[in-house]
């Protein structure tokens, strides 16, 4: 007991001390207060277990704090990144946006060129179509013209002037081609003459053949050659019958027929078939002639003549016959009449 | 001019035979058809007529040819027909070769641009620019037209037999 009480003294003792700054005083730590060895940052001067609480809190607040710093600088980073996200997004929806933009535009650009290409070939081919037509209608008008141009000549030139002699193929009043070329064919045609077994050509400008009428029309400059004689006409149509036989033949416009020895021209000639014959006629005061043997032979002009084929006689209405000085005493006259009905 | 005694009206012919607008359509229809032409089938050959024995007549042949949906036409390029008189014969009697040709199946009428060439036992027929129709039996030669036919004496049946 009695040490108990001891100890209780020297413990107020000590806290009198403490109290007092007496201790200050001691030999040990001159000028240096106990308070002052008492900090109580100075882990080494406190209490175990004192300081072993207060760094936990301490160690934990500084951990809190770090944490909080930390989770402060992911938030901070993560709003980064995601601010960085979306700012990328924007701009690949801007890009994408400006991109199909584009495209729109150029395609609106395409649509509107080849609409206007379309358009453009749908007005040239409108042009030349009309070119066309209006090529056409004129092609066909020029060539009515012509053809009615050229009757007119005709029918002015048989008032005129009387028909000329066909020694070969009578001019060519519907055509106005280099002469020199036709002086060639001339020639040409006088050499085919002598080619015996040789073919028989037709040629004209212009052919119809329309075989419901039974028509074959040559028309302009229209030229037979055969083997026994040649034909020029303006005009050639040809009759067919049912089985497209021929049933007449007629010559229009400044007709010729020409053979090695006879040479006739009018105006009209028609052959019949089935009275085998051929008829020539004049026209408006140009009767229809007949030559033979030459510019000094005889020469024979009517209205109209005929020719019956079978026969070999002639029928001349208002017949004018010509003859050579001399003809009737030599006794070629004769022969001019041999085949005359009247 | 009427033609004396005959009973053929032939200004009446005449005057029709100046009715050239189904010629001249044709004529326009050619040029649009070639313009529009692609990828033409080549070296086309289909029989047109055949005999009762089921040999063939007439037969069309064609370097390139094409068919437009849009309208009736068939359009053709180096074209040529070819009729044999007898079943089972090989022997061509009559052909018809044309440069460029187009025909409308609707009525069957056409037009031959450039030149053609028909020939028929001994005769041939040649022009440039022709135009024909089957319905109205007609053929129409517009220039360079030459006829020609063998032996020693001209007989114009020769040409239409």
């Amino acid at each position: 007991m009695k040490f108990r009480v001891c100890s209780s003294a020297i413990v107020l003792a000590v806290l009198a001390l403490l109290a007092t700054g007496g201790f200050a005083a001691s030999e040990n730590a001159p000028g240096v207060s106990i308070a002052d060895l008492m900090n109580p940052d100075d882990v080494m001067l406190r209490k175990p277990a004192q300081a072993s609480a207060e760094d936990a809190t301490e160690l934990a607040r500084k951990a809190a704090a770090e944490k909080a710093a930390a989770e402060a600088a992911a938030k901070a980073a993560a709003d980064a990144r995601r601010r960085a996200e979306e700012q990328a997004r924007k701009e690949a929806e801007q890009r994408e946006r400006l991109r199909k933009e584009a495209e729109a535009k150029a395609a609106a650009e395409a649509a509107a060129k080849a609409a206007a290409e379309a358009k453009r070939r749908e007005e040239e081919r409108a042009r030349k179509e009309a070119e066309e037509k209006a090529a056409a209608e004129a092609a066909a008008k020029a060539a009515e013209e012509a053809r009615q141009r050229a009757e007119e000549e005709a029918r002015q030139a048989a008032k005129t002037k009387k028909l000329a002699p066909p020694a070969g193929p009578q001019p060519d009043i519907l055509e106005t081609t280099d002469a020199k070329q036709k002086s060639d064919t001339g020639a040409k045609r006088k050499d085919k003459k002598r080619q015996p077994g040789r073919d028989a050509v037709i040629t004209a400008e212009r052919t119809d053949y329309d075989r419901k009428e039974g028509v074959i029309l040559f028309d302009r400059n229209v030229y037979v050659d055969d083997e026994q004689y040649q034909l020029h006409a303006d005009r050639l149509f040809l009759f067919l019958d049912g089985t497209n036989d021929l049933k007449r033949l007629v010559a229009l416009g400044n007709v010729a027929i020409t053979n090695e020895e006879k040479n006739a021209s009018c105006a009209r000639a028609v052959y019949v078939k089935q009275s085998s014959k051929i008829v020539m006629y004049g026209e408006d005061g140009n009767p229809a002639q007949l030559y033979q043997g030459g510019k000094k032979g005889s020469t024979v002009k009517g209205e109209r003549i005929t020719f019956w084929l079978n026969s070999e006689q002639v029928e001349i209405e208002k017949p004018v016959v010509t003859v050579p000085g001399g003809s009737f005493r030599s006794g070629d006259g004769k022969d001019l009449f041999k085949n005359m009905k009247k | 001019m009427a033609l004396a005694g005959l009973s053929f009206n032939s200004e009446q012919w005449l005057s029709e035979r100046a009715d050239d607008s189904d010629m001249m359509r044709l004529r326009v229809a050619y040029r649009d058809c070639v313009a529009k032409v692609e990828s033409p089938a080549e070296n086309v050959v289909f029989p047109l007529e055949s005999f009762p024995d089921g040999s063939v007549k007439s037969r069309l042949s064609a370097a390139r040819a094409q068919m437009f949906s849009d309208s009736d036409y068939i359009w053709g390029e180096d074209i040529r027909v070819e009729q044999y008189r007898e079943a089972g014969s090989t022997n061509v009697w009559a052909s018809l070769n044309a440069e460029n040709c187009i025909v409308d199946r609707k009525t069957k009428s056409g037009w031959v641009e450039g030149s053609a060439t028909m020939v028929y036992g001994d005769s041939s027929v040649k022009g440039r620019g022709i135009y024909f129709s089957l319905p109205r039996e007609y053929i129409k030669i517009l220039s360079k037209c030459e006829i020609r036919t063998k032996g020693a004496k001209f007989d114009p049946r020769s040409l239409v037999k």
